[in-house]
Parts: C-alpha cells; sequence; structure tokens
C-alpha cells in the first residue's frame, strides 16, 4: 500500500506565480477602422428603388459597391466583371428590344443566335462577379478588418446586390460602434 | 499651415449637377409626352411576363404631373405619385448630406427607420398585387 506524501515533496516548494497580464479581449487595432466605410444605404431602400426602376437601380447600385471595393483593394477585378456584364446587358436588352419590336411589326426576327449568346454571356460574367465579390469580401471581413463575414451560396447567386447590402448594414454599425469604444476609451 | 482651396468650378459642377439632370429630364417629358412618342424605354416585366410591375407607368404619372393632371397621374401609377413628396424629401436631404461631406467625412445616406422601411416594402408588394388583380 502506498504511503501518503506532502504534496511539497512531490510537486517541489514552487511558489504560485499571479497571472501576468489580465485578460484582455483581443479587439481589432484602431488602425483597421482606417478603411473606407461600405457604402449605407439600407438594403430595403436599395430593394425599393431596384423594383421601382426595373433593375437599372440594382445595376448603378453593384457598381457603386463595386467601386468602394476597388478603393479598399486595388487589385480587385470585381469593378472590371460588374462594367463588362453591364455592357453586356445594356446591349443584350438592345437586341431583345430590337427582336421584340420585330415581332410586334410582324416582322419575322429569325433565330436570334447573337441575343442568346450575349445573354448567357452575361449571366456567367455576372455570376462571375458576383462570387468573385463574396470570395474577396471574405478575404477582407476575416483578414485586415476581422468581423467574421460568412456569406452564404444561394443568397449570393439570387440576391447578391441586397445580401451584400444588408452585411454592409451591419459591418457599418459595427465600425461605428467601435468608434464610439475607441473614442470612449 | 496651407489650406487646401476648391475652385470654385469644382464645387459648383457637382452641386448644379441633378438639378441640370432633373431639369432636362422635365424638359423631355413636356416636350415629348410618352402617350404620343415611343421612344421611352418599356418595363421588361410587362413586356416579357404582361405583369404590371410597380414602377410601370411611373413615366406617364410624371409627365401627367408636370401637365397638372393630377387625377390621370394617381391612375397611371398612384404608388410613385404618392410617395412622390416623400421621394423628393429623401433626394433633397442626399443632396444636402452630399454637399457637406468631405474626405475625413463621408456622405452617410439618411436612414429609414425599420418598421417604415417593411411598411413601405409591403406596400409595395400589396400595390402590385391588387393592379395585376
Amino acid at each position: 500500500m502506498a504511503d501518503w506524501l506532502p504534496v511539497a515533496q512531490i510537486i517541489g516548494n514552487q511558489i504560485p506565480q499571479p497571472p501576468a497580464e489580465p485578460y484582455a479581449q483581443p479587439y481589432p487595432p484602431a488602425s483597421d477602422l482606417s478603411y473606407p466605410d461600405p457604402p449605407d444605404l439600407s438594403w430595403g431602400l436599395v430593394l425599393l428603388f431596384d423594383i421601382l426602376t426595373c433593375g437599372v437601380f440594382g445595376l448603378v447600385w453593384s457598381l457603386v459597391q463595386a467601386a468602394w471595393f476597388q478603393k479598399i483593394r486595388p487589385t480587385s477585378k470585381v469593378l472590371t466583371f460588374y462594367i463588362i456584364a453591364g455592357v453586356l446587358g445594356i446591349t443584350n436588352l438592345g437586341q431583345t428590344a430590337l427582336v421584340f419590336n420585330m415581332t410586334f411589326h410582324h416582322t419575322n426576327p429569325g433565330h436570334n443566335v447573337v441575343g442568346n449568346f450575349i445573354g448567357l454571356a452575361t449571366w456567367v460574367v455576372s455570376l462571375l462577379a458576383r462570387f468573385t465579390f463574396r470570395s474577396e469580401l471574405e478575404q477582407h471581413y476575416n483578414g485586415p478588418e476581422p468581423v467574421g463575414l460568412r456569406l452564404g451560396f444561394l443568397m449570393t447567386f439570387f440576391f447578391s446586390v441586397y445580401y451584400f447590402q444588408y452585411h454592409f448594414n451591419r459591418i457599418n454599425q459595427i465600425k461605428l460602434a467601435l468608434r464610439y469604444r475607441g473614442s470612449a476609451l | 499651415m496651407i489650406e487646401p482651396t476648391h475652385s470654385r468650378g469644382g464645387l459648383i459642377a457637382p452641386a448644379a449637377a441633378p438639378f441640370a439632370l432633373v431639369a432636362a429630364a422635365i424638359v423631355v417629358l413636356r416636350s415629348f409626352p410618352p402617350d404620343q412618342f415611343h421612344f421611352y424605354p418599356r418595363c421588361p416585366v410587362f413586356t416579357y411576363l404582361h405583369l404590371q410591375c410597380p414602377g410601370c407607368g411611373t413615366t406617364r404619372a410624371l409627365a401627367a404631373l408636370l401637365q397638372g393632371h393630377l387625377h390621370q397621374a394617381l391612375q397611371q401609377n398612384a404608388l410613385t405619385t404618392l410617395l412622390l413628396p416623400f421621394a423628393l424629401l429623401y433626394a433633397a436631404l442626399v443632396f444636402y448630406r452630399a454637399l457637406r461631406a468631405r474626405g475625413d467625412h463621408p456622405m452617410r445616406w439618411p436612414q429609414l427607420p425599420t418598421p417604415a422601411l417593411y411598411t413601405l416594402l409591403a406596400i409595395t408588394a400589396v400595390f402590385t398585387f391588387a393592379r395585376n388583380l
């Protein structure tokens, strides 16, 4: 049977050290607030204006969002993709209007191969733009400005402009709160 | 320390641009009424789905308002006609804030209270549903 020993003989005469520093919440440093704030128009108004303008406002606002991101990340390709998608979209709209007018006036427009191709290209470039934007936003808001941003696939696919804007509104609130905290300390 | 100076042209041009755009739109709408001239863009929703979106008839409503026909404007698009005063107020506030914005104080868009925003979206949805019955 083992004999009982004093604790001091087992672990030695170590004096417990007080903790070196009190626990501190790892807040992001103040320099992280130096990036320009995202566009802060409410996502609901973006949706409303987009509905009332048949999608024109959504196109313009996605360019505004991409232009802002270009300031944060000058190497970003998002703005270029959105511009290409916009130009293709307008071209496609012109083609479609032409075909519609010909059909309306009972003139056979034939098979609109060019229009279909431009439509497909618009769709592909637009998807490329929104998913590149999603990826770069996640990189930025989990790196230089750590707010733990996660963006869903389906929401990005269907509602990218409003969805991104919703998160921009949220990020603006966080940054505003951090600024108040910084000025209060 | 030398303060950065702005040229008068650099200050006046951005301030005058919205007024110039609005004036140009008014001239076009008054000179070429949408019910007589057909170069205005058609609504893609109505073109392809034959459904009236909440914005359908806005151009004609604005043209009617510019002629002083409120009743006709309400018939063309009641939602945008009734929202127009609020939209103008909001635009004026945006314009004022944009003028006051500087490099270290960027413009902040005026925020609408969340209940007002949801009410507005709900009214738009109900209006769209009702006008397509």
